[in-house]
């Protein structure tokens, strides 16, 4: 198990270098600079334009500009924020908690309702719990999570008042001030993951109990809570996690999204505004970010599934 | 081999089922894939019940551990085991005695293995259903004695492993002492054991089977589509068709004279050894069971039966009727067929 990880994160090698290449290569693409953006509407001339694109090396070549880029940023370096005065890494790790808090809960939400749920519905395959399941998971899939989060929001927080509408307030105010105006994005978020892995519960359950070592087990007199949870269950994990792992990397990208819908300051609103003014070193930092989390989520999925998959620990 | 153990027909059943009928909803009704059969087991005996697929053996074992699976179930008669009718036990009570005093060992040890939990897990969890006093030393001390019961070398290292780093024998003798690791097995079901292992593991299987019957005393079923592992294993043999009991005779009757035509027919799939290489090809019984949603109204072997005649056994189902002392056979005919070719055929096995 320990040469089955130590192999898996050797292969992170070659996915950062591409990762990192892609970033670089994606940024610079866009039309348009920093330096437009910088200015805004205030009127400067010619001179300062080039003293500060050099001041930024832009007026080299995009080779040299690479080649001179990648080995700082492998140190993590990606520099000053052409716009919060700071190092990107400060900015950063300043906006990842409120991320991850979004999306983790989102994820610990999707598993708690999902995974029960699909068992369920496996179980009792053509009955009423089954049918209402499939109705409201294809419903939650296909409800945009942007409109999910202004209808919910709507409802809690400007009719009922429960919850706050938008906006973020850290911890240190209070545990309950800080969950409050996290619990709508997180719903948002979470409704249409529900439905994906109710949806794969489901379908996995359904084929492993169909399975002769499910028969079996019955066979040996075991209680049915054992027959679905040790036998069934465990064989259907390898499938879900699999699942669970493609629907946090998901949940990376829709926070983007429910971000700005809540106004919550967190890392995929930065991305958007770092995108929006071409502030490429933290864009590129935080594009990284993200993509160091997914892989380090997928490497969790693959630890999981050797975990629950004895064939694949030795292959 | 040996038969030791209890000679058929003494002592008192241990399992007895009257009119027993597994029936499965179909879009044209419901049909009977076990149909109204009685049987009675001896304490001691093993007890071969042959068939060609789909004949209703395997509806016969899950109907007596109460594991029908659906929409298929149990609708009528009783199962006695012990003189309690199961049929009438919770589902709860059902499950305490499945694994524990009714065991089934299945046809497939690859696929009836979980692949995920290692062999002690599966085999200790069975003493964790049914022992709940027994402690985890306990159980594993038992799990090793009954490995070593049933020729397993390496008990300790091969708990610890999956059941993909096994052999086909070494499986299906797992599956074998996992029927036996509550030690109070009384009847033994035995659903194809040797069909998915290679002749040599096979031979060593059913003579596991025969030690072990004598052993523990217990009373065995084995079901099968193999004549040649009943003849080499069974005291008493049922022949199975289309979810009736066709024939019952002790092993060696049924071999030396069967009665019913297809008793004869399987008799006859058997390669013979001597047979000359030109006519070396195997004789079939031609045609397929009958659909059992619109089961006829005569004997259910008629459409294939060499001796069938219009009038007479398409006319009413045949009753299992005696013929000699424990010989019974289902066929309106079976008086006047020709002794001469169960003669040949009781020669030729």
């Amino acid at each position: 198990m320990l040469l089955y990880t130590l192999r898996r994160i050797l292969e992170f090698v070659p996915t950062i270098f591409i990762a990192l290449t892609l970033i670089f290569v994606i940024t610079r693409l866009v039309p348009g600079s920093p330096i437009t953006a910088l200015i805004g509407n205030q009127s400067v001339d010619a001179a300062q334009i080039d003293a500060i694109t050099k001041q930024l090396g832009l007026d080299r070549p995009i080779l040299e500009q690479y080649l001179e880029w990648l080995p700082r940023v492998v140190t993590g370096d990606f520099g000053q924020s052409l716009f919060f005065s700071a190092p990107v890494a400060e900015v950063i790790l300043d906006r990842f908690p409120i991320t991850f808090a979004l999306t983790f809960m989102a994820l610990l939400v999707t598993v708690a309702v999902g995974i029960p749920l699909g068992i369920l519905s496996a179980m009792r395959r053509g009955g009423i719990l089954d049918y209402f399941g499939n109705v409201l998971s294809s419903l939650g899939m296909a409800l945009p999570p942007f409109w999910l989060g202004f209808m919910l929001m709507l409802v809690f927080a400007v009719s009922l008042q429960w919850v706050p509408a938008s906006g973020y307030r850290p911890m240190e105010f209070g545990f309950w001030s800080w969950l409050s105006r996290l619990v709508l994005p997180v719903l948002a978020l979470s409704v249409s993951q529900i439905g994906l892995v109710v949806r794969m519960t489901r379908s996995t359950m359904i084929e492993v109990l169909g399975m002769e070592y499910v028969a079996m087990a019955r066979t040996k007199g075991l209680r049915e809570r054992t027959v679905i949870l040790r036998h069934a269950l465990r064989n259907a994990m390898v499938q879900i996690v699999t699942v669970i792992g493609l629907v946090f990397a998901l949940g990376l990208g829709g926070s983007v999204i429910i971000e700005n819908v809540f106004a919550l300051p967190g890392l995929g609103e930065l991305i958007t505004t770092a995108a929006i003014r071409r502030d490429y070193p933290t864009l590129e930092g935080g594009i990284f970010y993200l993509t160091l989390v997914a892989l380090v989520i997928n490497l969790m999925v693959d630890l999981a599934y050797a975990w629950f998959n004895p064939r694949i620990r030795y292959a | 081999m040996s038969r030791q153990g209890v000679a058929p027909g003494a002592g008192e059943p241990v399992l007895q089922l009257e009119g027993v009928e597994v029936r499965f909803p179909s879009p044209h009704g419901s049909f009977a894939v076990v149909d109204r059969l009685s049987l009675s087991v001896t304490r001691g005996e093993i007890l071969g019940v042959v068939g060609e697929s789909g004949c209703g053996k395997s509806m016969l074992a899950r109907s007596i551990v109460g594991l029908v699976p659906p929409p298929g179930r149990t609708v009528g008669g009783a199962i006695l085991f012990d003189g309690v009718d199961l049929v009438r036990l919770s589902p709860d009570e059902r499950r305490r005695i499945r694994g524990d005093a009714i065991a089934v060992v299945p046809q497939e040890p690859m696929t009836s293995l979980n692949p995920t939990l290692r062999i002690g897990d599966q085999l200790t969890e069975v003493l964790r259903a049914h022992r709940p006093e027994m402690s985890r030393s306990q159980r594993r001390a038992r799990a090793l004695e009954v490995m070593e019961q049933v020729g397993i070398q390496f008990a300790g290292q091969r708990l610890a492993q999956y059941p993909h780093e096994l052999s086909g024998g070494i499986r299906q003798r797992v599956m074998i002492a996992m029927a036996l690791i509550c030690g109070a097995v009384k009847l033994l079901i035995a659903d194809e054991p040797t069909t998915a292992l290679d002749v040599t593991i096979q031979a060593q299987i059913l003579e596991l089977f025969v030690r072990l019957q004598s052993e523990e005393q217990m009373t065995v079923i084995l079901i099968t589509h193999d004549l040649a592992v009943v003849a080499q294993t069974a005291h008493r043999v049922a022949v199975m068709y289309a979810g009736c009991i066709v024939e019952l005779a002790p092993v060696l009757d049924l071999f030396d004279a069967p009665l019913h035509p297809y008793t004869r027919g399987l008799l006859e799939t058997l390669p013979r050894r001597g047979a000359s290489a030109s006519k070396s090809h195997l004789a079939t019984i031609a045609g397929a069971v009958p659909d059992l949603a619109r089961p006829p109204a005569g004997c259910r072997f008629f459409n294939r039966c060499p001796h069938a005649l219009a009038g007479i056994c398409d006319a009413a189902l045949p009753a299992l009727e005696p013929v000699a002392d424990e010989r019974w056979v289902r066929c309106h005919r079976w008086r006047e067929l020709p002794a001469v070719a169960a003669a040949a055929v009781g020669a030729a096995s």
